[in-house]
């Protein structure tokens, strides 16, 4: 076996290879593995003695991807600052990220970092999992199967994690280039943003909405340096039994396949995934999905897995079997009968039925008592299910064809055999810090136009043309939807909804990202981020005590020293802020060489992305709010200082300026007293509407606030909370961390400042003139007066 | 008889076509001289053993709503190859490549199964685009790249009308 | 407690099934979730029930169209049993995708040899929506939802609701025999002939509506609910279904 010639493996020579010939090797077989790596799987084959076949590679390949085992996270990094010496990460998802959720160790966090999905605790008997994924590169190729397959894929994920969750909400988050992008801007090759943007939309709608999973949180972010590489981040929340959180496959349970056939689709998805993008990728990578197959899928095993009828679940993503099936048994070893395996067709090669990445498809580790009721159950509603193999005892990964062994690895080489990767960081402090020269310069009439067109900022304005085409309302769980108001009239910070509908308890998902602050200063651009999802998240009525986070990076060039320097100092932010608020991390992504060739040709890397997305549970449903004005004659609090902080703001965006200044720091430990006093202010009813501040601050808040409670407010921008004296336009327009706008009813207002003391200022009060009025106090000068009609429309701007 | 059939089910007229109508609203900026309407049609290549009583049951009962819709029984139309610079109607037919996941047609097959019509080997679907009119075939290529399909998944056909009319009239 | 048995039939594709469950419970039923095969397998089953729901979702994808291939499983393989239960006086409620559904089997607005004479096509946008809509109750066949609020407000959720019936005279019987139940007011977000959002059959007993009634049992699902004006009511979600499950309306 595996010595003589067989029709069905190919031998590949690598034990005589030089280190040339080891490199053409891994490109000519779409295999991205580096020198270092190959020269590890040649010797380890040479201590074996013979060469290896292509299902050892590829499994090699696959399960040793960026896509699969966070390389670049997992390695050795040597990063050096500017002025501030040297220091080496050993692993630096560990020494930060994970870092956090060790060190504060809460006890509701049931599963982190070690699954398909984080887990924390809802009640005493159910937990909530969340996971985001992304699907940028395929989504480029082909919008609508890219994306499709991307919302699929991480359904999978909440479906696979533990024994089994039970999907309870999504959320989507895409950035793209704008549709106005000049075509000279568009590399050859490249769909059109037009193309891009409406086939993802259409493509997580379709499948999301099939599968009856709400979709009620999100956003669309837009920025030029995403032309030729969107991103397509999708996250699902599921639910989940407490005694169902933890796998134990046992020797003897039997390898099951469930849910769709094994074609050629995808193959080498993982290692494509992480290579950049070039022109002449073989379609095999692209694949449309098939909602109703997973819906199905899941119908069944939800059922099976409420009886209890196996003992390990996992699903197909990247690297199909060989990633599923390789982790199942990685603590006992596993045979696997490729034979047996469904196909959708004829003619796959062993190795290609390995590695595809077919959807819909779960792998369940069954004891043998189980197979005939398992059986049953998935023959009364349609849907396949097969035995392909056995889980063993000898920690071997032994794959067979017809009774010929066609693969044979040990389990420790496939999960620990890995070198870990070397890499340098190095950090220059990109910009000179603000002068004063540099401030936008405004005619005092102008305040009022440039607030219309930061809510007409495809970044600001409603995206109800996306979400409505999504369904934010099945499960019936809904309790404060992506708009507020019947006509949906303005946007609500998060989303809270009840995954179980017999209790008063709620969920609440929100999200932070914001890739322009990343070119100048990508540690407080992470700071940012985690503070927003939180401020989000608090908004409603969160409580950042019960509440944890997810990281997800989308990076360029992790070779080039400077982006992983830039991904070094996000890591830090995240450790520092994530420990400052309390708050874990229980899971994250990464993808990283997410560059693009421009028209010219050069080699570019997309803006610096980390989304953070934040989930939290809230005891009573009842004590949440909206951002929606609700009552004239109640005072408008602002929280929160406001400093001069527009580096990377939105006003510049719509100044048509490039960004420069200084980017909004985070005070952790203020921020943290201040979001769990705000929480106490809602639980205790002092709160009518609460909205947080972001791209275009004050302004666009307090507009958004009253558009969408359809009352107009009076406020004095300069009562507001200052550290130094700042100018009119950084009042207004300043994107400052930390910061909320809050409606309290006069009677409310004593107790509010008392628990919020030196920490709120009142700006004005909820007029019944549907006006916004902001005034400079001190020269006693009107601002910006506009009516909510304006605002509104500006507002309402389809981009 | 064995065989590979096209059922195009089309809009009766007078109904809306959203998907025709949203299509020509979308390609207005392109100002195509000639232009004035867009029709859109879903079609189904079923293969099989199936009698023409059996494709016009098929068609009635499962693929066609009686309020709004119509259908014609063709068979497979070959893509002309002739160059033309000809202004008339041009019908774009797009299809999923073979290997990529149809994921309508395994419905399709369970919907004939329920009508008690074994014979169906395999069932493929499509959608055709019918531009009143074009300048030239050279306009519909490009707007069948560029618009309607996506060349790593779907397979596309360009032909003219009066190709079709043609064709059945020779096969008939 | 024993109230009335509802079944909520299930197949590929259904995904309303568990909070239309919940809402019937709510209003006092025993819901059972039931998988179309179960039904097929076994034609006694239905007459067990004294409700059959048909909830929202994509069966089988709603490939072809919304709810056809569901409609002719019914059309051709349950017809008889379906037959009897409404000929006894059940109730049958068909919710979007059920609505479609019964439509397509020619259960509504019901005749005889179960051909179809309305339908519901794509909306006027060509795309899916999803968002809340004012309704009118019309005084209609359906006595049973008279005890009812006359202005609805309830989530739609759905790509193929434009109610179109097959020619004037349709349309005509429909208002006649007072068989239209629901229109939409204000905005009709489909283009909906005459705005209809819900019909049923002459008798009253078959009703199906594109919004979603389980969708408004409990006051925190509405959009305003923490407006204060929105404080008090049964909302009209739960007075459907009382009124379905053929218990009281209102409280």
């Amino acid at each position: 076996m595996l010595t003589k010639d067989s029709p069905l493996v190919q031998k590949i020579a690598i034990l005589k290879g030089s280190d040339s010939q080891l490199l053409e090797i891994s490109r000519k077989g779409l295999l991205s593995l580096n020198l270092q790596e190959m020269k590890v799987i040649q010797a380890y084959f040479k201590k074996l003695g013979r060469e290896p076949v292509d299902a050892e590679l590829e499994t090699l390949a696959q399960t040793w991807s960026e896509h699969c085992k966070h390389k670049t996270f997992g390695g050795v990094i040597e990063y050096e600052e500017e002025g501030r010496g040297s220091r080496v990460y050993d692993n630096l998802l560990k020494s930060t990220i994970m870092r956090v959720t060790e060190e504060l160790d809460r006890p509701w966090c049931w599963s982190t970092f070690r699954d398909n999905a984080g887990v924390i605790a809802f009640d005493e008997d159910w937990g909530i999992a969340f996971k985001v994924e992304t699907h940028n590169h395929p989504s480029a190729l082909e919008p609508y199967g890219g994306a499709g397959t991307g919302i699929g894929g991480v359904i999978r994920d909440i479906l696979g994690v533990g024994l089994g969750a039970k999907p309870v909400l999504n959320t989507d988050v895409f950035a793209f280039a704008p549709r106005s992008l000049s075509p000279k801007l568009i590399p050859k090759g490249v769909l059109p943003p037009q193309r891009i943007i409406n086939g993802v939309i259409a493509g997580v709608r379709d499948y999301g909405n099939r599968m009856g999973i709400p979709t009620a949180n999100g956003a669309v972010y837009f920025d030029e340096g995403y032309v030729a590489n969107p991103l397509v981040f999708c996250g699902t929340v599921g639910l989940i039994p407490k005694d169902k959180v933890e796998k134990s496959v046992q020797t003897g349970d039997l390898v099951v396949t469930l849910g769709g056939r094994t074609g050629r689709d995808g193959i080498h998805g993982a290692t494509f995934s992480s290579a950049a993008l070039e022109e002449g990728i073989t379609s095999s990578v692209v694949q449309i999905g098939h909602a109703i197959m997973e819906k199905r899928t899941m119908d069944v095993l939800l059922q099976a897995r409420d009886r209890g009828l196996y003992r390990g679940l996992t699903d197909c993503g990247a690297g199909g079997f060989s990633s599923a099936v390789g982790e199942l048994g990685a603590e006992t070893g596993v045979r696997v009968d490729l034979e047996k395996v469904p196909l959708k067709y004829h003619g796959l090669a062993p190795w290609e039925i390995w590695v595809s990445e077919s959807q819909e498809r779960m792998v369940l580790a069954v004891p043998p008592a189980n197979w005939l009721e398992l059986s049953e159950l998935c023959g009364s509603e349609g849907v396949e299910a097969t035995i392909i193999g056995q889980f063993t005892n000898d920690h071997q990964l032994n794959l067979r064809y017809e009774g010929e062994t066609v693969g044979l690895l040990d389990m420790e080489f496939v999960h620990e055999g890995m070198p870990r990767v070397h890499r340098k960081a190095a950090w220059y402090h990109p910009v000179a810090e603000p002068k004063s020269a540099k401030r936008p310069r405004f005619q005092q009439r102008d305040y009022g136009s440039t607030l219309l067109k930061l809510l007409a900022h495809p970044n600001i304005a409603a995206k109800k043309w996306v979400v409505r085409q999504y369904d934010h309302e099945v499960q019936g769980g809904s309790v404060i939807k992506p708009f507020a108001g019947f006509d949906q009239r303005g946007p609500n910070d998060a989303c809270v909804f009840r995954p179980r509908l017999d209790s008063i308890q709620g969920v609440v998902v929100s999200n932070g990202f914001n890739p322009s602050y990343g070119e100048l200063d990508p540690y407080w651009m992470a700071a940012c981020a985690i503070d927003e999802a939180l401020r989000n998240l608090v908004a409603v009525g969160g409580n950042i005590n019960h509440a944890a986070i997810l990281d997800n990076f989308c990076w360029g060039d992790s070779q080039d020293p400077r982006e992983l320097a830039a991904l070094v100092r996000a890591c830090q932010a995240c450790y520092d802020i994530a420990k400052g608020f309390g708050v874990p991390f229980i899971s994250g992504k990464d993808s990283f060489n997410n560059t693009w060739r421009d028209p010219n040709g050069k080699l570019r890397s997309i803006p610096r992305s980390l989304l953070i997305s934040a989930i939290g549970v809230i005891k009573d449903i009842t004590q949440t709010v909206t951002m929606d004005t609700k009552q004239p004659g109640d005072w408008i609090f602002l929280i929160g200082e406001t400093r001069e902080e527009l580096g990377g703001s939105h006003l510049w965006k719509v100044l048509d300026k490039p960004p420069q200044g200084t980017v909004p720091h985070v005070q952790v430990a203020k921020a943290r007293e201040c979001f769990e006093l705000l929480h106490q202010a809602i639980g205790k009813g002092f709160v009518r509407a609460c909205h947080d501040l972001s791209e275009g601050g004050v302004a666009v808040a307090a507009a958004e606030m009253a558009f969408g409670g359809e009352f107009g407010m009076d406020l004095d921008i300069h009562k507001a909370l200052v550290p130094h004296a700042i100018p009119d336009s950084a009042l207004l327009f300043s994107e400052s961390a930390s910061r909320f706008l809050v409606e309290v009813p006069p009677m409310a207002r004593p107790g509010f400042e008392a628990l919020l003391k030196g920490y709120c200022a009142a700006l004005g009060r909820v007029t019944k003139k549907r006006t916004l009025i902001l005034r400079n106090g001190r020269t006693r000068r009107i601002l910006l007066k506009q009516p909510l009609e304006r605002l509104r429309a500006a507002w309402e701007t389809i981009a | 008889m064995h065989g590979t059939y096209i059922i195009e089910v089309r809009h009766k007229a007078g109904v809306a076509d959203p998907v025709g109508r949203g299509l020509f609203e979308d390609l207005r900026s392109l100002r195509i001289e000639g232009l004035r309407r867009v029709a859109f049609s879903q079609l189904y290549r079923l293969a099989g053993d199936l009698r023409p009583e059996e494709r016009a049951r098929i068609a009635e009962d499962l693929l066609v709503d009686p309020v709004t819709q119509t259908f014609q029984d063709g068979s497979l139309v070959p893509q002309t190859a002739e160059k033309e610079k000809t202004r008339g109607t041009y019908i774009v037919d797009i299809w999923f490549k073979t290997g990529v996941t149809d994921v309508a047609s395994e419905s399709v097959i369970k919907g004939i199964r329920d009508l008690d019509i074994e014979s169906v080997s395999e069932v493929r679907t499509g959608f055709r685009y019918r531009f009143l009119e074009l300048p030239s075939r050279q306009t519909a290529e490009t707007l069948a790249v560029t618009v309607l399909s996506n060349p790593l998944v779907h397979d596309r056909f360009v032909n003219r009308e009066l190709d079709m009319a043609k064709t059945f009239a020779r096969r008939n | 407690m024993s109230g009335p048995r509802a079944m909520v039939l299930r197949t590929a594709g259904t995904n309303c099934d568990q909070e239309t469950s919940e809402a019937l419970r709510l209003a006092g039923a025993e819901p059972s979730v039931r998988h179309i095969n179960e039904v097929l397998a076994d034609k006694g089953l239905l007459a067990t029930f004294d409700v059959l729901v048909i909830p929202g979702g994509f069966s089988y994808g709603d490939d072809v169209a919304a709810g056809k291939i569901l409609a002719n499983e019914l059309r051709f393989k349950l017809v008889e049993a379906l037959d009897r239960f409404v000929a006894r006086g059940k109730r049958i409620i068909g919710i979007c995708n059920g609505f479609q559904v019964l439509v397509k089997a020619g259960f509504l607005p019901g005749s005889a040899d179960h051909s179809q004479t309305v339908t519901l096509a794509n909306n006027d946008s060509g795309q899916f929506q999803c968002h809340w809509v004012r309704l009118k109750r019309e005084k209609s066949a359906c006595e049973w939802l008279d005890d009812t609020a006359t202005r609805w407000e309830l989530p739609i959720a759905h790509g193929e609701g434009k109610f179109i019936p097959l020619d004037a005279k349709t349309l005509a019987t429909l208002e006649k025999r007072r068989q239209i139940v629901f229109r939409y007011s204000g905005i009709n977000p489909n283009g909906s002939i005459g705005a209809i959002a819900g019909i049923c059959n002459a008798k009253g007993n078959v009703i199906g509506l594109m919004p979603h009634p389980e969708r408004h049992v409990s006051i925190s699902q509405h959009p305003e609910w923490s407006r204060s004006q929105h404080k008090q009511k049964v909302p009209v979600g739960l007075q459907f279904f009382r009124g379905a499950v053929g218990l009281q309306t209102m409280d």
